[in-house]
């Protein structure tokens, strides 16, 4: 078995696709933030079209991505998540079995704020998402409701996230330098995580491109 | 407590803010028709026509879905500020703009003027806001 000992800068845990996705949503999340709060809602929806985009090529690399990337990797039962509690755990690369989840939480999250938002309509009725002259005037206002909704949660999720991040951090373990250089040192006999063969990206950068250019194609009407 | 908020839930004030919201419910609803309309590349003006002026007809009568006793004290759940009763001759004038901003609409909607109906819309929207800004308690 290939494994990661004797290599000093460390083995690549999170692989480029991953790394820029994880950097382009952070960067996504605060402009939608912004924009949203300051009632900019002719960029908010541009932001939203792009993080519809994202959430689609991060669902195609969660299925067919890199190793670390892939939801059946990092996405476990409550038994895993028991063992790597009580330290039971043989230690793996990527997310933990609690760190899926939260990854998990996220990103369902994030996709709840983008389905909502395409179908959602501002009270004073300018704008609207683009999918909203689709639907019923109630179901925009139940669909602004959940995005509301979920923003909350969202905050919520990402002020774990950076508390988990930092108690690691604090611990010892580098996070935050594999989130940006993807190298991370790890224990004696863990198995180095197999990369997907860049041709993978192209099918997923396609579908992402063509999600965003779709909605955006529908809010120029 | 629960006698008290079934009470409360049934006071006159109570039901003017159920009724302000089926009301606001209506006008939004005439209102996502026009824009939905304006958002395709030929609306259909026998589409807009009819929800146009059931808006002039509403925002007219907007300033009476507001009766004193029929804010957050009524015990409804209401995001209506006490400044609306605190300081009714500004809200007075709020609603005054945004029934001209409705009426701009309906008449460009009757004469079947795409773009002032378009400009119009901005207008309309503009008046939502500046109401909503200060009379209207946000999710935040």
């Amino acid at each position: 078995v290939n494994t990661a000992a004797g290599e000093p800068s460390g083995v690549k845990v999170w692989d480029l696709a991953t790394r820029l996705f994880h950097w382009l949503l952070v960067a996504l999340v605060v402009a939608a933030w912004l924009t949203g709060r300051t009632d900019r809602l002719d960029r908010h929806k541009l932001v939203g079209e792009a993080m519809a985009g994202l959430l689609v090529f991060r669902v195609y690399w969660g299925l067919v991505g890199a190793e670390t990337a892939r939801f059946s990797r990092f996405v476990r039962g409550p038994g895993a998540a028991w063992r790597y509690l009580r330290n039971q755990a043989a230690p793996r690369a990527g997310h933990n079995p609690l760190g899926g989840w939260s990854v998990f939480a996220l990103l369902g999250t994030l996709a709840v704020m983008a389905l909502s938002g395409l179908f959602a309509v501002d009270q004073d009725g300018l704008e609207s998402g683009p999918l909203s002259q689709f639907v019923t005037f109630g179901f925009t206002r139940f669909a602004s409701r959940l995005h509301h909704l979920a923003f909350n949660l969202l905050l919520g999720l990402i002020v774990l996230h950076l508390l988990a991040v930092t108690a690691y951090q604090l611990g010892g373990k580098n996070l935050i330098g594999a989130m940006i250089g993807g190298r991370m040192r790890l224990a004696d006999g863990v198995v180095r995580p197999k990369l997907a063969p860049v041709w993978r990206l192209l099918p997923g950068l396609a579908l992402a491109g063509g999600v965003a250019w779709l909605l955006w194609r529908l809010d120029q009407a | 407590m629960i006698a008290f908020g079934l009470a409360m839930a049934q006071s006159p004030g109570a039901q003017a803010a159920r009724a302000r919201k089926a009301n606001f419910n209506t006008l939004l609803g005439a209102y996502k028709v026009v824009g939905d309309e304006l958002k395709r590349s030929d609306p259909d003006l026998a589409a807009i026509r009819p929800a146009a002026a059931r808006m002039d007809q509403m925002a007219r009568q907007l300033p009476s879905w507001f009766p004193p006793g029929s804010g957050e004290e009524s015990g409804a759940d209401t995001k209506a500020k006490p400044l609306i009763w605190t300081d009714p001759s500004g809200f007075r004038r709020k609603a005054s703009d945004l029934q001209s901003a409705v009426s701009q609409l309906d008449a460009a909607a009757q004469k079947g003027d795409l773009q002032r109906l378009r400009a119009a819309q901005r207008t309309v929207s503009t008046a939502c806001n500046a109401c909503h800004e200060v009379y209207e308690e946000r999710f935040w």
